[in-house]
């Protein structure tokens, strides 16, 4: 057989191949969780049965390793700030709840930055209300014009026992905290899965796509205007084993979904099967607001929304019937004139 | 842990051994898990990456200090790796099949014809990686998607710079005028 392809065209073919396949995006948490705990985590929203991956013995060397290690990495913290007892949340309609949320999006200057933080408990739950979930935050900076450098900040916090207290969700203890670095990564078009494109063999922004993991401007614009429509695009692109929500929620979580396409996405999520509203519902800062959820398999997967401005707020992941907390979640949003600094 | 001026990295004193390697994933593992995402699927990179760093911390003691880390780090995952073989070739034979389904027939539009002969050679590779042995893989994508050289696939596999520099020739050689690929290229 004579030769059919330059060496250049294998190249950008190997440039290709598999190069939209998205890691996931908690999965660098969840790992550095296990390897500092040396404990197997199920994946987060995958309810799957649990494959162990460390052998036995790795497993017993690790944890005489892990008895020494510890030490180093975590430290006991302060007790939880005690807070004002919250409201318990209240079932309503769907209908009430999408006819009572407001929206607007917060105006970004040339020179500023939409400061977007995402602290989540997650991760390590594997149903077992004892263990305890990893405190985790990913900070991103976003530039007014998009095609400017953003910076993504992810920060493993600590370890934290969660429970259910009634239909709150709260923390069981005080926090086992983690004195780790934090990870930067800058890129413009926040287009952070390329910045070495040695690697993926993708150039920032030329070779973006956009998807419900990483939103861009084009593709949110592509969304069905229709609830019905996005409904079924939800459904027809979310894999078998992950929540139904939660397609929906990676989009969300960027903090970087326009109000009118907010108010498209709560539309459209009520029409997702078992799909019921409450209202008084706190995400992890205590921050009152309403919940669409949806159930599945037991299990309650929920977005939290602000009705002043229709944001989203965060989100819970828990199973009723034993008291489970999967994930739970606080979005916090603002407008700064630097990046890397707080509201 | 710290790098010396020789960019190699010194062994810490065990008390810091957590602390280093914290550092060190923080450095590595994104990479690390966008290469085994690329091979494996994001499910079980992520299994990969934690157990990479399980291993490299319960077996640090034999480690080389006086070599660099990388390509320690992706010896072991590739070990790791090797446990998936049948399932890393599904997912390329998935791919070339998926690509054959989407691929539309007739356009004449220049643009879309080159995409589709870019898409068509996308094809033609997964459907080629599925008939690759597992060394001749981690050696193509060690330096094609993970950005290793010679000498560091060389150290990562603990094989001659040599043979690593002859097998990916003739590897590349024979992906070219695909004779492990799919008859999707083929010519007369």
């Amino acid at each position: 057989m004579r030769q059919l392809w330059s060496d250049d065209e294998l190249d950008q073919a190997l440039a290709e191949l598999h190069a939209d396949v998205r890691p996931n995006p908690d999965g660098l948490a969840t790992a550095r969780e296990r390897m500092l705990s040396g404990k197997p985590v199920r994946s987060r929203r995958f309810r799957r049965a649990w494959l162990p991956i460390v052998a036995a013995a790795a497993a017993a060397a690790l944890v005489s390793t892990v008895l020494v290690l510890l030490p180093h990495t975590a430290q006991p913290a302060a007790p939880p700030p005690i807070k004002a007892a919250l409201p318990a949340p209240v079932p309503v309609s769907l209908t009430w709840v999408l006819n009572n949320i407001k929206y607007s999006d917060p105006k970004v200057a040339p020179g500023q930055f939409r400061y977007v933080r995402d602290q989540v408990w997650a991760g390590g739950a594997s149903g077992d209300p004892s263990k305890p979930l990893t405190d985790q935050a990913t900070t991103t900076w976003q530039p007014a014009k998009w095609t400017d450098q953003w910076l993504r900040r992810e920060t493993v916090l600590g370890n934290v026992t969660v429970k259910t207290d009634g239909p709150q969700i709260v923390a069981a203890g005080p926090e086992q905290t983690f004195s780790m670095h934090d990870t930067d990564v800058r890129a413009g078009c926040a287009d952070f899965d390329s910045v070495n494109p040695q690697t993926t063999g993708n150039l920032p922004c030329v070779d973006q796509k956009g998807s419900w993991l990483t939103p861009t401007p084009d593709w949110l614009a592509s969304l069905p205007k229709d609830p019905v429509a996005l409904a079924a695009k939800l459904k027809a692109d979310t894999p078998n084993g992950v929540g139904p929500l939660y397609m929906a929620i990676c989009a969300l979580k960027t903090g970087v979904v326009p109000a009118d396409i907010r108010l498209m996405l709560y539309n459209a999520v009520t029409y997702l099967p078992d799909a019921y509203g409450l209202n008084n519902v706190a995400n992890l800062d205590g921050k009152i607001g309403f919940a669409i959820g949806v159930i599945k398999q037991g299990v309650a997967d929920e977005i939290l929304i602000d009705p002043g401005d229709g944001t989203y707020l965060g989100e819970r992941q828990y199973e009723p019937a034993n008291s489970s907390v999967f994930l739970f979640s606080a979005m916090r949003y603002g407008v700064v004139d630097k990046q890397g600094v707080t509201p | 842990m710290s790098k010396d001026d020789t960019g190699e990295h010194e062994r810490p004193d065990p008390s810091d051994l957590a602390e280093m390697f914290a550092r060190l994933y923080d450095e590595h593992a994104p990479a690390l898990q966008r290469y085994l995402t690329r091979r494996i699927g994001p499910e079980t990179a992520d299994d990969l990456v934690a157990e990479t760093f399980l291993a490299a911390m319960t077996g640090y003691g034999g480690y080389d200090p006086t070599q660099p880390i990388r390509p320690w780090l992706y010896g072991i995952a590739t070990n790791k790796l090797r446990r998936h073989l049948r399932q890393e070739r599904r997912r390329y034979q998935a791919t070339a099949r998926l690509a054959a389904r989407d691929r539309p027939t007739d356009n004449h539009d220049t643009t879309v014809t080159d995409r589709v002969d870019a898409d068509a050679r996308v094809q033609a590779l997964a459907a080629a990686l599925a008939k690759l042995s597992g060394p001749d893989l981690d050696v193509l994508l060690l330096t094609s998607w993970a950005g290793l050289d010679s000498v560091e696939v060389s150290d990562a596999l603990a094989i001659p710079v040599g043979t690593v520099r002859s097998r990916l020739h003739r590897v590349r050689k024979s992906l070219r005028t695909c004779q492990g690929g799919s008859d999707a290229t083929a010519v007369e």
